[in-house]
């Protein structure tokens, strides 16, 4: 019989013990479901951004502490972030949208989800770091260039991009997947100014020499031309940088290419900001964006990540090539948007990785 | 709803009316909620111009579908291979450790493929910690294999992190299963393994095919591990014309055939299950006694597990581990890390515990009041399934910003895409633990004058019990792990732990998102380990 009450006894504990623990089920979804209601603030300025946290936040800061409006930021891929943009259409809570590659924001533009931006302070950016009708504009820029290890490779042996393709460097250059957004930006504006013959031959080319050195991201084709085992790597000029702060020691040096009398100089991508015509806070969104670029804000992007301030009156890192020292290829930014597609489908064309 | 109308005799008050029965009407709201971002897909891939699909069939997809089937298979047959035998051995077999290793095996769970391809990529990579050692041992030619671009590497990533299903889902019917049968084909003079190829395995067939079936769907809307090892399926194939070339259009063309691809797998497993109904009763259930393996064979088992275990989890939390160590000496572990953590868990809980509520009436319409009303919406709750992450998002943006703004932006929204996306686990599970569950049971009850939730509340879920904890852990550890539709939904200023990874690896900044990583990992842990304890007490004194 004790046998049979511990029995009935141990049923019941059970049953309390499971009673417990759906009523803890169930309290915590109440809570999650109901715990963080939105609170849209209407002083505060909602951002899209595709571009790093680590290197919006130290601009979303300046600009809260200077102006007083509190901002949130919604980090995402730049791609993604568009799609989710054009799904929301008027219900977007988004007033400014940040990202790394201003061919997004040309495409933004293209669906009609942008307003003009109507800083006076405008016209101390160069046109070509504008759209046509002033509904994006670039706040930094970055080259393309070559990082090569200084124990395999001449200074001057090679100096240009195009030379990456050149049969003499077979199984030598390291590039990042073909997917990558500054890959394709670099991509289009090669294609701008030399065409497609010549585009398509440079992939061809850079094809067969990067076969098995395709990597997934810019960092690591870094950390392997440094660690030597490949001399050439296509990159961006500021994962050179990184690499050097973190090890200055490195046999690693930067090339910026086409800079020669007859080559077609250093090509850029840019990041850029736009305001949303569905932006809830149209006024803040316009205050954010002159003071990407006033000086202030165009300091910070300098200082965290070595990218080149747009505004000609602030200089760039010190420890990056002066802006005056380099040849810039003469690309207009819509211009290089509208080769895109076409630069897209030779790469679908010579199958790069 | 023809379908929903034909079972009326089973529901005599209301004979001869067309009045939907609430068990019946709960399924419809699930499966309506569900089904919302497939309605999105079909509905922008009907906009899509004859061309396109031609171009689209001629371009890419016969290479996807061929490389996405490929990945599947392989990675199903795997996981069937490992989440099989060892699920038989930590059942019905004894040796050191035992009890500890049924729970481990199961850790692998809380590892989120993206982060097994990061850690595997780095350590075959040339800079990586692997190759000085095996040059060292093999001499200074030795060359790793690259795990880029190559179909062992992705079947060999993706099986380690989702063997688990497989383990999972037989070890439950392992459980179950009454040692009996086994018993009596070994009376009458089949041999051990025989009677195991026979008898006891026919069994466990509608749980392994469940467990397979979630292998192979996982593996199709997988993203983020076939993106670090580059290796193309439909999934890649969909974010890219999604986000790269910004064709949504044409994003959705493709998530539609993946949806139609995964329509077919889904009809082969219940042809599998429809073939291999069994129930079992509960007069004479015994289970299985384990055996005693001697030494040398214990010692096997052992390795075996190690060997799996320290694969699929020891490897890349101790890489996680390094490289968090020196970060979270800088203090990573502030205020808004904790806050990350508190979001995750919370969202996750949500999602597993509306998944199970929603589970119980679905499963239970779809076994014991079929009718083609109630397998369309049994089909409707696996439409979010395959669907890769972005595209929900996306079709749950279009519907809730639209049609219900007030919930749009809020978690309810990031809960429902964890529903969209990881319900049928739950649902496999509570149908796997409902389909061995004699009707008779319920009927007695019913007989009796009780009424049906009384039924079901007294009967029916403490049987199922064992099968809704694993289904309420998957959903968790999946909600936990969830990355692409968590990415585009969560309200501003909403960051789960698997965003903050995805911030921090976005911008090439990997040692910063170890801390995250590591902790995503380790607070499945101890959930996995009661939800398997708790299942198996209640097993054994049931």
């Amino acid at each position: 019989m004790p046998d049979r009450r511990a029995a009935h006894f141990a049923r019941e504990t059970a049953a309390a013990r499971r009673g417990a623990l759906l009523r803890g089920l169930i309290a915590l979804t109440l809570l999650a479901l109901i715990g963080w209601p939105v609170i849209a603030l209407s002083q505060t300025l909602t951002v899209y951004s595709g571009r790093g946290e680590r290197f919006t936040k130290p601009v979303l800061e300046a600009f809260t502490k200077q102006t007083g409006i509190a901002v949130q930021v919604q980090t995402g891929a730049s791609g993604a972030l568009l799609a989710k943009l054009r799904v929301e259409g008027e219900r977007s809570p988004a007033d400014v949208f940040i990202t790394n590659y201003v061919g997004v924001l040309q495409e933004a533009r293209r669906h009609g989800l942008l307003a003009p931006v109507t800083a006076p302070t405008l016209i101390q950016i160069a046109p070509e770091f504008r759209a046509v009708d002033d509904t994006w504009l670039a706040f930094s820029a970055r080259l393309r260039v070559i990082v090569y290890n200084t124990g395999m490779i001449q200074p001057g042996a090679i100096t240009s991009l195009l030379e990456l393709a050149d049969p003499k460097w077979q199984d030598q250059v390291g590039t990042v997947t073909s997917g990558n957004q500054s890959f394709i930006g670099g991509l289009s504006a090669i294609y701008a100014l030399q065409g497609e013959a010549a585009t398509e031959a440079f992939l061809r080319g850079l094809k067969a020499n990067s076969e098995g050195r395709v990597l997934p991201k810019h960092t690591p084709v870094v950390s392997a031309v440094a660690a030597g085992q490949f001399p050439l790597g296509y990159v961006n000029h500021y994962y050179y940088y990184r690499h050097k702060a973190k090890e200055p020691e490195a046999p690693l040096n930067i090339l910026i290419p086409d800079q020669q009398d007859g080559q077609m100089g250093a090509v850029v991508t840019v990041a850029g900001a736009a305001v949303l015509k569905a932006a809830k806070n149209p006024a803040a969104a316009q205050e954010f964006m002159a003071f990407l670029i006033s000086p202030a804000g165009q300091q910070i992007f300098a200082a965290v990540n070595y990218e080149y301030p747009v505004n000609s009156r602030v200089p760039a890192h010190e420890a990056v090539v002066p802006r005056d020292r380099i040849k810039i290829a003469p690309v207009n930014l819509s211009m290089a948007h509208a080769s895109r597609d076409k630069a897209i489908g030779l790469i679908d064309k010579v199958g790069l990785d | 709803m023809h379908g929903l109308a034909t079972d009326q005799a089973s529901w005599p008050r209301h004979a001869g009316l067309w009045h939907p029965k609430p068990l019946s009407l709960i399924a419809l709201v699930v499966a309506l909620l569900i089904v919302m971002p497939l309605a999105y897909v079909v509905g922008n891939a009907v906009l899509v111009s004859g061309d396109v699909w031609v171009q689209l069939w001629q371009g890419r997809v016969p290479e996807l579908l061929f490389n996405t089937l490929r990945l599947a298979a392989g990675v199903a047959a795997v996981t069937l291979v490992w989440g099989v035998g060892l699920a038989w051995l930590v059942v019905r077999y004894d040796f050191p450790g035992r009890g500890v290793w049924t729970w481990l095996l199961a850790a692998p769970l809380g590892i989120p493929p993206y982060i097994m391809a990061y850690v595997y990529t780095e350590m075959f990579a040339y800079w990586g910690p692997l190759r000085p050692l095996v040059q060292r041992v093999l001499g200074a030619d030795a060359q790793l294999p690259a795990l880029y671009d190559s179909f062992p590497g992705a079947v060999l990533i993706l099986s380690l992190a989702t063997y688990p299903y497989v383990y999972l889902l037989s070890r439950a019917a392992f459980l179950r299963t009454n040692v009996a049968y086994e018993e009596a084909a070994r009376l009458s003079g089949a041999g051990r393994w025989r009677a195991w190829l026979r008898v006891v395995l026919p069994m466990q067939r509608p749980a392994v095919a469940a467990g397979l079936f979630l292998v192979c769907l996982y593996v199709m809307a997988d993203f983020g591990a076939v993106s670090i090892l580059r290796y193309s399926t439909f999934t890649r194939a969909v974010y890219v014309q999604m986000t790269g070339r910004y064709d949504l259009m044409g994003a959705a063309a493709l998530s539609l055939m993946l949806v139609v691809l995964s329509l077919a797998f889904f009809a082969a497993e219940r042809h599998f299950r429809r073939r291999s109904r069994f129930f079992q009763t509960t007069a004479g259930y015994r289970p299985g006694s384990r055996a005693a393996l001697t030494r040398w064979h214990a010692a096997l088992a052992c390795c075996a597990c190690m060997a799996l275990f320290g694969l699929a989890f020891g490897v890349p939390v101790a890489y996680l581990g390094v490289q968090a160590a020196t970060h979270i000496s800088e203090g990573a572990l502030d205020g808004a890390f904790w806050g990350y953590a508190r979001n995750s868990f919370l969202g996750a809980a949500a999602a597993a515990t509306v998944a199970v509520a929603c589970a119980v009436p679905m499963a239970y319409v779809a076994l014991r009041r079929p009718s083609r009303g109630h397998s369309l919406l049994l089909h409707a709750a696996y439409a979010g399934y395959v669907l890769p992450g972005p595209i929900v998002a996306l079709g749950l943006i279009f519907c809730t910003a639209h049609l219900m703004s007030p919930v749009y932006g809020t978690v309810a929204v990031v809960v429902l895409a964890y529903m969209v996306r990881f319900f049928p686990q739950c649902l496999q599970a509570g149908e796997a633990a409902l389909h061995q569950i004699t009707p008779a049971l319920e009927e007695a009850g019913r007989c009796a004058g009780v009424p049906l939730w009384r039924v079901l509340w007294r009967v029916t879920l403490p049987l199922m019990r064992p099968g809704l904890i694993t289904g309420w852990v998957l959903v968790f550890v999946n909600a936990m792990k969830e990355l692409p539709a968590t990415l585009l939904l969560r309200p501003v200023g909403f960051d789960t732990l698997a965003v903050r990874i995805w911030i921090e690896t976005s911008e090439e900044f990997y040692a910063q998102a170890a801390p995250a990583a590591l902790l995503l990992i380790l607070v499945t842990l101890p959930l996995l380990a009661f939800a398997l304890s708790y299942g198996s007490v209640e097993r054994n004194t049931a």
